[in-house]
């Protein structure tokens, strides 16, 4: 953004009118180019996805093995989910010392909020209950928050309830016949989900710089 | 009583065209860099820095000096007024626009 002349001096409506808009327009491409340097929206969407679409096909695979069935199933899912946050938040602080943009706070409270669902009696009763996807939801719902996201945000609260929902089989429930597969089928559809809104916004992000 | 027109709200010190590029970019990047403000913005060391502490002196941001290695670093990064300010502008400014789009 070379020159420092203001913004929009004394002229006539027109030329204020053409400088008004190229002035939104140089600041909206400003902000996509910082949106694409820290990978903003894709970035935590694919790692989020691509580790619940990693912990869910065990899953589907052996849906009556401890390992995926049951609480101690979703506990290790939401670990996964943790790591996951984790993860992203090193990713940004990273990038913020390699590059110099952005910080990794809203994934550091993530991280701090899965861990607390974790490890405090009451929040690992609630995950238990809910299943991994209360760790995703309010994980990135924090996140989102955090930074002004309004796609993360909305995404957190909209899968988060659809996998909520889903773990306490009311979906699943309501399909004719036994379907053991159904439930985990559904958590492994809402992470690939999460992948695609990813890779969407990582074409987003180059287009808008 | 009139309405104010859009451009009588502008605030003198945001309103400007490099202040309102780095305001911007503080608020999509959270924090960023001497550097990285200087190479995305095009701007000399001199002309960033006095905007820098422009700003800073109006509370919009906040500049911090450390260390990653030997090599020293200074950070930007927008105070909640900064990004109040920011919104504000923004607002002005799209108003402004479709005020004179009306005619």
């Amino acid at each position: 953004m070379p020159g420092t002349r203001n913004a929009l001096p004394d002229q006539p409506d027109d030329a204020a009118l053409a400088a008004a808009r190229e002035l939104t327009a140089q600041l909206s491409v400003l902000r996509g180019t910082v949106r694409r340097d820290r990978r903003v929206t894709s970035l935590p969407l694919l790692v989020l996805g691509g580790t619940a679409a990693a912990v869910m096909v065990p899953a589907i695979v052996q849906p009556t093995s401890m390992w995926t069935d049951g609480r101690f199933g979703a506990a290790l899912q939401s670990m996964a989910i943790v790591a996951a946050f984790a993860a992203i938040w090193l990713a940004e602080r990273h990038r913020a010392v390699t590059a110099g943009v952005g910080t990794g706070r809203g994934f550091g409270l993530a991280t701090v909020a899965g861990l607390v669902l974790l490890v405090v009696p009451g929040g690992l009763v609630m995950s238990l209950i809910a299943g991994p996807f209360l760790t995703f939801a309010l994980g990135l719902l924090i996140a989102g928050r955090k930074q002004r996201n309004a796609f993360i945000t909305w995404f957190a609260v909209a899968v988060g309830l659809a996998g909520i929902v889903n773990d306490r089989h009311w979906i699943s429930n309501r399909l004719p016949g036994p379907h053991p597969w159904a439930e985990p089928a559904i958590s492994l559809a809402l992470a690939l989900l999460t992948v695609a809104a990813g890779l969407l916004w990582w074409r987003q992000e180059n287009r808008a710089a | 009583m009139t309405e104010d027109h859009p451009a009588m709200t502008f605030d003198e010190v945001v309103h400007q065209r490099a202040r309102l590029a780095i305001l911007s970019v503080l608020a999509e990047a959270g924090q960023a860099d001497f550097p990285y403000l200087r190479k995305l913005l095009g701007m000399t060391d001199g002309n960033l820095g006095r905007h820098l502490e422009t700003l800073a002196a109006a509370g919009l941001i906040v500049i911090s000096k450390g260390y990653h290695g030997n090599r020293p670093r200074t950070w930007a990064e927008l105070t909640i007024a900064g990004q109040r300010a920011l919104d504000a502008e923004l607002a002005n400014m799209r108003a402004l626009i479709a005020r004179l789009e009306q005619g």
